[in-house]
Order: structure tokens, then C-alpha cells, then sequence
């Protein structure tokens, strides 16, 4: 009785065995999505924009602590000096259905307000990243689809292929992203735009292991026909520090 | 309402981040209400609303807060607010360093003179206001029209003064008289004369394509007074009065001219039918210059022999029959 038993589990085992190595498209963002095990973080932003010669630099320090599915998020201001000080703070749910709550506060004015976060498809600060490539993504916002497997810059890769399934809040027609197998962190972004035509791509890089976390700390997004490039670099990045959740309310902004 | 105009007045601080200077937003905020208080203007845009407008959203709606604020920190924050929230909107207003900026103005579609006096007002506002370390230039349609109708005004003149002397300088050369050189020019010109006023009377404006009309008309004109004048000083030589000439040179090269003419008018009356307007408007107004050209020829030009006598005092010629 007992050897049937084993012998139906090990049948019934068999298959997924076979197909340990046919994951799919959802499985690999999955993967991706399971990366940062951290409970909370600090990083600073170091953001330069490259437009045909001129130059614009962007510091910010941020926060992020998760709240079961849900996570919170500080960002900080510090350069260029006359925008110092500023900070959003943002509340993101993981239910899709519901808008992130987010306020600002505006040093100069001393003042608060919630905003809304809308303006998805705009640019981030005038840099190649739009709105949607920084935000936290939810897995299921995207439908996932693995092209193939190949080899990028000397590493094993899935090549997935993500369509947003909310065709109206994004300004892509599909995303081709390459997965990194060991680490399960993305190498390289291709951005196609409403008409099929691949006009964007991020290089990902400095991949570096932060207590235990491989954590990516460069970024270069260049926007091919406008001539820009943005190289975003993280710097300080630590994890699991302990960080108070009075960080992360509206009340904190305005000290 | 015949369409819209507009104008780009573009304001160029010179420095990295020089619109962000507060004192820099209040000059072209007077700037900007001053465009909006002349007649002409319809609608004005620039940084200055969107600045007002965060301004206000940041204060509950409140009306009173669509202002500029007091210092250049809080504008800062204002314009660093709508970049974070989309800076394609931004790249449209200001430059990538925030050096530059524009003031898009909107009126309806103007006259070439209208261009020319709303232009001016805010050129002079403009020098008259704003601290000179900005730079103020201006483009679009507006400022592409006045451009476009100095040239062709430039153009028409340097034309027809160009074609005046050189046509000038052959008949003085042909007649070997410099008097009747120049008095054969008036028939020339007298048919342009009468084209631009036909023009002026029947309200048809200047266009490229129209100038290249005056040195058409002369340059086709003098063939026919060439062939009077010649021929009438070769009447004189033989006949030595200014009447009998007349006579002589009327009867002989008088009806070839006049069938050149009528050839030329049905010619260029062909353009009539051209679908380019600016073709039907040349085509018309040169075959009816090329009609006064005739009746210059058959009247102006004798009336003048008679009147000035350029060839020097008649003499008897004995008839050598």
C-alpha cells in the first residue's frame, strides 16, 4: 500500500520534474518580484540627464518600508539646490484597483498636500525614465510571456516579453526584458511605443549583493531618436534597518 | 473669425536656471499682461500661468493664490512640482536648463500692417521694461510674415530700380541721345505704373510671385518702344520736322507693334486660366500693363516728341524726289 502510494506521488511528480525548467513568463516576474526580501531600505538616487551635451543632475535620498503586500515610500530632494527639501510620500497597495495615496511638501511654501498620481506616462524629471518604468509594479499589472532563452553580455537570460494590461496608462506597446538566471535581476529593457518601434533602452548593471539582497545599482536609459541618456546610480543602499513607520506619515513631512 | 495667428516672443535669460530667478518671472508676467491688454490679442500662454496654476491647486483652488509668489525658492518648487509630474509638458515651455523660455501669443489672423504695428508695441513694451540681460526674440507665423513681406517689399524695389537702369542705360546707348534715352524710358514705365495702381484700386496684395511683374512688363514694354524710337529718329534724320516723323513712324512700325501687343496679351492672358492664383493675378495684370504699354507707345511717347523736341531744332529738308 505504502510503495502504491509513493509510486502514484512519484508519477504524479514526474511531469513537474520534466518541466522544472519550462517556466513561464509569469513565473520568471514572480521570481523577479521575490528578489527584495528586505523589510525595509534606504538608497541615494544619483540621477544624471545627458540632452545633447547639456547636463542636468538630480540628488535624492529614499525610504521604502513594506507593509505586508503593501509598501510605503519617502523620497528626499537634495539636488539641485533650490529644490532641496522637497519630499513625496507615497502609499502603494498591492489590490490594483486602488490609486496610491501621495502627498508633497514644498519647503519654500511650507506646505502639504496630497496630490494625486496621475501622469503615469509623463517623464520623470525631464530624465529618459517615465513615470511608469520607476513606480513598483504589481505582477499581474503585466502580461508576461517568455520568448526565449540567450545569452546578454556573457550571462544566461529569459527573454520575457510584457504587455501592460491596462493598455491606457502606458505609453508602451510591450516591454522585451532580459532576466539574468542567477541573480533574477533584469540586464536589459527594451521599450517599444504605440506604434511597434523600439525608441527606448535600459541597460542594467553594478549588480551587487547587500546583505544577501542582489540589488541593481546602475541604470542607463537612452532614448534613441531624441539623442538623451539618463544614467541613474544608487548609492548607500542598505537594507533591513530598522526604520520607524513614523517615517513614513504625513505628519513627518512638515518638521 | 478668418483663422488665428501666432507669435513665440522668446526670453533668454543667458544663465543656467535664470527662469527660475523670481525677479526674471516678474518682468515677463508684466510682459505677458501687457500682450494681453492690446486690442489684437486673443489668448497668451507661458511657465507664468502653469506656475499660477500649481500655485492655486497647492491652495485649495483659493483664486487669490493665482499669483506668482514672493521668492525665487517657492517658484523653484512650483516648477520642480510640475516636472516631477510630467516634464514633456515642461520641455514644451521652458529649455532643458531653464535658460530659455517662450511666451506663446494668439490673435486673429492679421494684415501685414497689423503684424507689423502689434509687433512693434510689444517690441517697444519690451525694450522700454524689460531688464536688458534678456534676450527677446521673436518667431512663428507672425514674425514669419513680417519677415516675408520686407523681403518682398525689398525685393519689388531692388527689382525694378536694377531693370529701370540697365533697360536705361541701352537706350541712351541705342539712340545715341541720352535726352530721348531717357524719355523713351517714361512709355516703359508708365504701364507698371498703371499695374501697381490697378493693383492697389482692385485691393490685390504684394506676393513673390507677384515681384517679378514690374521688371516683366518693362523688359517686354521696350521691344516696342525700341522699334518706335528707333524708327522715329531715322524718320527724323529724313524729314527733319517732329510731325512729319510722327507720321512717317506711325504708318510704318505702328501696326507690327500693335500686333506684337496683341499677340503678347493673348500669350500671358493663357496664365489666366492657371489654377496657382498668384499665376492668374500675373497673367492678368501684365496683359493689361502690356495694353497701356501700346497706348503709351501711340500717345505718350509722340505727345512727348512734341512736347520736349529732343532731337534739337527742325531744319528744312529739301525733298530729293
Amino acid at each position: 500500500m505504502k510503495k502504491i502510494v509513493i509510486g502514484i506521488c512519484i508519477i504524479l511528480l514526474l511531469p513537474c520534474l520534466g518541466w522544472a525548467e519550462e517556466l513561464t513568463g509569469r513565473d520568471i516576474a514572480l521570481k523577479m518580484d521575490a528578489v527584495d526580501t528586505s523589510q525595509d531600505g534606504k538608497r541615494t538616487a544619483i540621477m544624471v540627464i545627458n540632452r545633447k551635451g547639456q547636463k542636468l543632475i538630480r540628488k535624492m535620498q529614499s525610504f521604502a518600508k513594506k507593509y505586508g503586500p503593501d509598501e510605503r515610500g519617502l523620497i528626499k530632494f537634495i539636488e539641485p539646490p533650490d529644490v532641496r527639501g522637497i519630499m513625496y510620500l507615497t502609499w502603494s497597495y498591492e489590490d490594483v484597483e486602488r490609486d496610491d495615496d501621495m502627498w508633497i511638501f514644498i519647503p519654500a511654501e511650507s506646505l502639504v498636500r496630497r496630490i494625486s498620481g496621475g501622469g503615469k506616462k509623463g517623464s520623470f524629471m525631464r530624465s529618459d525614465f517615465a513615470n511608469e518604468d520607476i513606480e513598483k509594479k504589481e505582477v499581474d499589472d503585466d502580461e508576461h510571456r517568455l520568448l526565449r532563452s540567450e545569452k546578454f553580455s556573457g550571462v544566461d537570460c529569459y527573454v520575457v516579453e510584457r504587455i501592460n494590461k491596462k493598455q491606457k496608462d502606458t505609453n508602451y506597446l510591450k516591454r522585451i526584458v532580459w532576466v539574468g538566471k542567477d541573480t533574477w535581476l533584469p540586464m536589459k529593457v527594451e521599450y517599444y511605443n504605440k506604434r511597434g518601434k523600439h525608441f527606448k533602452t535600459a541597460i542594467y548593471g553594478g549588480f551587487k549583493e547587500i546583505k544577501g539582497i542582489w540589488t541593481v545599482t546602475k541604470i542607463m536609459t537612452k532614448t534613441h531618436r531624441k539623442g538623451s541618456k539618463t544614467l541613474m546610480q544608487y548609492d548607500n543602499v542598505d537594507y533591513n534597518i530598522g526604520l520607524s513607520d513614523s517615517l513614513f506619515e504625513q505628519s513627518n513631512l512638515k518638521r | 473669425m478668418g483663422g488665428s495667428m501666432a507669435m513665440e516672443v522668446m526670453l533668454d535669460t543667458g544663465k543656467k536656471d535664470g527662469i527660475k530667478d523670481i525677479k526674471f518671472l516678474n518682468q515677463m508676467e508684466t510682459l505677458q499682461n501687457q500682450i494681453d491688454k492690446h486690442p489684437l490679442t486673443w489668448k497668451t500662454s507661458s511657465v507664468i500661468d502653469t506656475i499660477k496654476k500649481m500655485r492655486r491647486a497647492m491652495h485649495e483652488n483659493r483664486m487669490e493664490y493665482y499669483t506668482l509668489p514672493e521668492t525665487s525658492a517657492q517658484a523653484s518648487g512650483y516648477l520642480f512640482l510640475y516636472e516631477t509630474s510630467g516634464g514633456e509638458e515642461l520641455d514644451k515651455q521652458v529649455s532643458f536648463n531653464y535658460d530659455i523660455t517662450r511666451l506663446n501669443v494668439r490673435t486673429k489672423s492679421l494684415s501685414t500692417k497689423d503684424v507689423r504695428t502689434f509687433m512693434s508695441d510689444i517690441d517697444r513694451f519690451v525694450k522700454e521694461n524689460l531688464d536688458p540681460s534678456i534676450k527677446v526674440e521673436y518667431a512663428g507665423i507672425m514674425s514669419w510674415v513680417r519677415a516675408m513681406s520686407d523681403y518682398v517689399a525689398q525685393g519689388q524695389k531692388r527689382c525694378f530700380i536694377l531693370a529701370f537702369s540697365a533697360i536705361a542705360c541701352m537706350m541712351i546707348i541705342v539712340l545715341r541721345s541720352f535726352k530721348l534715352g531717357l524719355i523713351s524710358m517714361i512709355p516703359n514705365v508708365f504701364p507698371v505704373l498703371i499695374a501697381l495702381g490697378l493693383m492697389g484700386f482692385l485691393g490685390v496684395y504684394m506676393s513673390a510671385g507677384l515681384m517679378i511683374m514690374a521688371p516683366v512688363i518693362i523688359g517686354v514694354a521696350v521691344d516696342d518702344t525700341i522699334h518706335f524710337f528707333m524708327r522715329y529718329r531715322r524718320e527724323f534724320n529724313r524729314t527733319g520736322t517732329y510731325e512729319e516723323a510722327l507720321k512717317a513712324t506711325l504708318s510704318t512700325v505702328g501696326r507690327p507693334i500693335m500686333f506684337t501687343t496683341i499677340t503678347l496679351v493673348a500669350g500671358f492672358s493663357v496664365f489666366g486660366l492657371s489654377d496657382v492664383y498668384t499665376t492668374v493675378q500675373f497673367g492678368l495684370l501684365a496683359s493689361f500693363a502690356f495694353i497701356w504699354a501700346l497706348l503709351a507707345d501711340f500717345f505718350l511717347a509722340p505727345a512727348m516728341m512734341l512736347l520736349f523736341k529732343p532731337l534739337g531744332p527742325e531744319r528744312q529738308v529739301t525733298m530729293v524726289n
